[in-house]
């Protein structure tokens, strides 16, 4: 346990594996484990490293600006003082506001055991909704998150307020655009809350990758991430309204990035 | 385990359970009950210290969780900020049931030691971990830009 912001209350509560009162083994005797480093071709990440402190790094802010956004924006300042990335990574739910930007990254997880020390893409570390693949002795002891140079990126999402809430839905794009401005050579964009874990939406990426910015292929895109996605209803919003709001929030990030284009 | 603790400028050593939690050790151990026992779940705010220069929610943390030689700062304080917001919540009318007063005074008094310059915006976002149910935050609001002016 690092922050404790969300294992404490599920201990407390009794909730799910945490019911029985595991040993919690307290991360915060190994100061260790609490680094931001930079290396030439990622950037990479200790379990101890709290919201607060991704905030506040020149590291976070040069090299992973739509990170940064995202975290900005999580619980309060007394949860983002507590809380850690990694903590929030491996409580694995749909809804973490850090995860949409660790998988346009395609961000590794270290997992350390006794014997062993294996790099999992974080699509196969996160198995399901509060779900993680780790052995009953691991530990997550770093997340790797490579690095993108040119590219530019936003993070968007949907709640019902904005101090301590949940997202309804978050999308997270990261594009590479030709020389000369016109082309789009990447696209990565990640979907929250609208799938069981947080998803890449592959069809849509293909269908804007190698084509030039227009209006019509903003719109073209729209629908297809609308159809893509597999939202469910719960408590904070319903499915159709997802489905919705995914087109409306991609079309956002693509038509401010093109008139971004159109101003240079 | 033994902590060496400065609460409120008082050097405290103790024994404690590493299970206890910041809000109980404040509470109980210590009788320090200005600090308010709210949601229980870290959401409300109201059990808000300042632990080593940061704003934490003190219901959401164990004893073992924090470092040797910390420092908490509670509305039993004497930091001067901390005394001037109080001040000014008491002439604005500030707090009107009380349940969330102590997590607003020292959220913003912790927005104001890290920050003594804040706009409407930030004073939002800084007050954010603390929900108040009864007075629409404008009087908070107003308290803390007057008490910024007086820094």
């Amino acid at each position: 346990m690092a922050g404790g912001t969300d294992v404490l209350i599920m201990v407390r509560n009794k909730l799910g594996v945490w019911g029985e009162s595991p040993p919690l083994l307290n991360l915060n005797s190994i100061p260790d484990l609490n680094f931001i480093q930079e290396t030439d071709t990622n950037i990479e990440i200790g379990p101890l490293v709290t919201h607060t402190q991704l905030l506040e790094s020149p590291i976070i802010a040069k090299n992973i600006p739509v990170l940064k956004k995202a975290v900005s924006i999580i619980g309060s300042p007394q949860i983002r003082n507590l809380g850690t990335i990694v903590g929030n990574m491996c409580r694995a739910s749909p809804a973490a506001d850090t995860l949409a930007p660790l998988y346009t990254r395609n961000t590794l997880v270290q997992v350390q055991t006794v014997n062993n020390s294996e790099l999992l893409p974080i699509d196969e570390f996160i198995s399901g909704p509060g779900q993680i693949s780790i052995p009953k002795n691991g530990l997550v002891t770093k997340i790797v998150i490579p690095k993108l140079e040119g590219y530019r990126g936003d993070y968007i999402s949907l709640r019902q307020r904005y101090a301590l809430s949940i997202v309804v839905v978050s999308i997270a794009v990261e594009v590479l655009l030709s020389k000369d401005k016109l082309r789009i050579d990447d696209i990565r964009i990640s979907l929250g809350a609208v799938a069981p874990t947080i998803v890449r939406a592959r069809k849509t990426e293909s269908l804007l990758k190698s084509h030039t910015f227009s209006e019509d292929l903003i719109e073209q895109s729209e629908k297809m991430i609308v159809e893509e996605c597999r939202p469910i209803s719960d408590i904070r919003s319903n499915k159709r309204y997802r489905k919705a709001m995914t087109g409306v929030l991609l079309g956002r990030i693509l038509k401010n990035l093109n008139q971004y284009i159109e101003n240079i | 385990m033994i902590i060496r603790i400065t609460i409120n400028g008082r050097f405290i050593v103790r024994d404690v359970p590493p299970n206890r939690r910041l809000l109980d050790f404040l509470r109980e151990d210590l009788g320090l009950k200005g600090t308010k026992y709210g949601c229980d779940q870290g959401e409300c705010g109201a059990c808000s210290v300042i632990l080593n220069d940061k704003i934490v929610t003190s219901c959401i943390i164990l004893m073992a969780q924090i470092p040797l030689n910390s420092t908490v700062l509670t509305i039993e304080g004497t930091d001067s900020v901390l005394q001037l917001i109080q001040e000014k919540f008491k002439e604005f009318g500030a707090a009107q049931c009380g349940a969330c007063t102590t997590g607003m005074i020292m959220a913003a008094t912790s927005l104001l030691h890290l920050n003594p310059n804040v706009n409407q915006e930030e004073i939002e976002e800084g007050l954010c971990g603390v929900l108040c149910r009864c007075t629409g935050y404008t009087k908070i609001y107003d308290a803390v830009k007057e008490a910024q002016k007086q820094l």
